[in-house]
């Protein structure tokens, strides 16, 4: 069957087989942003952004994103331009294996376009289906906290960050 | 896998996705959030009809009703305030208590009923407030959650029905609760489940409806437990009664998580402090 749906801002027209997950279809399309876990609905790493909601790729029927807005981590930011929640994780040394950083930044996004100002419970709430087995999470929790601030500041850096994820990337 | 599975069906409206299920007969399978249907292994179904196209995402309210729609995600129930404080909030805190915000943003209302399983978090609560489930087919039928629950698993699919709707009297919006869950760590399956709503008139409880969850295959209501408490002004020693009542006779599950025994007595442990912090905070609010 045919799938259409808007992939990071651009109308795909895919086919697929009736049972393939989301996860599945994004993987065999490259996007490997988004990582197989647990595919049981507890690590969110396979986490994408469906109509802006986060929800976990592997728990969802490709079928079920037709005519929909998905959202992967390969469409928020790139090396040379990257989101600033992306700057932050790298500034904050949120990052460490990364495996579960593309669903965490998803999560996180869903957040702030929400809620640009969040509290601190509720930034804790929304990365409460992440799982990360190396951080222990506090220096995700200030990124993200560190992001908003910033937004609502608009001091988000511009070229100098750009590096910065570079580097980011190479380290992986 | 669903290996047979070809088609997906995005119907806009209720009698259209109906027209469809009759046509597959019984290998059309309803899909909402798709948290189970996805890990399920069916070679029955062949096509999937996608309901959440149909304007089944709502909460609101009549004179008689709260309404809330099937397809209404878990996320948008613990974060509506009419929610958090109609009957103490019991229907917010127990959408809530599903963990991870990418289930809840998934996972609907009507998907947590239908598929029902022992830990599942709305069941219990929505027994505790008597709700009733709107099903719309060939006759278009009200029935009670307790009865709704108790029926096997997956019995929607292979009938031309489709449940749209939950229904909660609004004569329970002034009542207290509390909704409150065991288990081993925040994403492992309920060990117990505690739902409570309790009425009081100053000091003496006025209605208490008890909900066990969690221990048995299906929540269920525990009338002994209420007896204990409608008319009394509660203490410490109604609430260890209504716990022991409630867990008296039931036949509890054990499995690889928790023994018999060690079951038994968290949820007896559980639902006393339960019991105690709804009337505290009914208490509270009263005064």
């Amino acid at each position: 069957m045919k799938l259409e749906m808007k992939l990071n801002g651009q109308d795909v027209s895919l086919d697929i087989a009736g049972p393939e997950l989301l996860l599945d279809l994004l993987r065999d399309n490259g996007y490997f942003g988004s990582k197989r876990g647990c595919e049981n609905g507890d690590c969110g790493a396979c986490t994408v952004l469906v109509d802006g909601k986060a929800v976990c790729s592997c728990m969802y029927f490709a079928g079920q994103a037709h005519g929909r807005e998905v959202t992967t981590i390969e469409g928020l930011g790139t090396m040379e331009h990257p989101h600033p929640l992306q700057e932050t994780f790298v500034e904050c040394g949120a990052v460490q294996c990364g495996f579960c950083i593309p669903g965490m930044l998803m999560s996180a996004k869903e957040l702030l376009d929400e809620c640009p100002n969040p509290k601190d419970p509720e930034i804790r709430e929304a990365l409460d289906g992440n799982l990360c087995r190396c951080t222990g999470y506090t220096k995700q929790f200030e990124a993200v906290k560190l992001t908003a601030k910033r937004m609502a500041e608009g001091t988000g850096k511009g070229r100098d960050s750009g590096r910065k994820s570079a580097r980011g990337g190479k380290s992986r | 896998m669903l290996r047979n599975l070809k088609e997906f069906y995005y119907p806009t409206t209720v009698p259209e996705a109906l027209a469809i299920l009759e046509r597959f007969d019984s290998k059309a399978a309803v899909v909402a959030g798709g948290t189970t249907l996805g890990r399920t292994d069916d070679a029955k179904i062949e096509a999937m009809i996608d309901i959440t196209r149909m304007g089944l995402s709502f909460i609101k309210e009549d004179k008689v009703s709260l309404r809330l729609g099937a397809t209404t995600p878990l996320q948008t129930l613990a974060k509506t305030r009419k929610l958090q404080s109609f009957a103490g909030g019991l229907i917010a805190s127990a959408a809530a208590a599903q963990p991870s915000k990418q289930l809840r943003n998934a996972m609907t209302l009507g998907g947590s009923i239908v598929i029902s399983t022992p830990w599942s978090d709305m069941p219990p609560a929505l027994l505790t407030l008597d709700a009733q489930m709107i099903l719309v087919g060939k006759i278009d039928r009200v029935i009670p959650a307790e009865e709704f629950l108790f029926e096997p698993k997956y019995r929607l699919l292979g009938r031309s029905e489709i449940l749209t709707e939950v229904r909660i009297s609004r004569e329970l919006a002034g009542w207290r609760s509390q909704y409150a869950v065991f288990s081993r760590t925040r994403t492992d399956p309920a060990m117990a489940i505690a739902s409570v709503a309790l009425r009081d008139d100053g000091d003496t409880c006025v209605g208490a409806r008890v909900v066990l969850g969690g221990i048995t295959r299906k929540a269920s209501r525990c009338p002994a437990a209420e007896k204990k408490l409608v008319g009394k002004k509660l203490g410490p020693s109604h609430f260890t009664a209504a716990a022991k009542a409630a867990l008296a006779g039931i036949d509890v599950v054990a499995d690889w998580r928790a023994s018999r025994e060690y079951r038994l007595h968290v949820a007896e442990v559980l639902m006393r402090r339960t019991l105690a912090a709804c009337w505290e905070q009914a208490k509270g609010v009263a005064r």
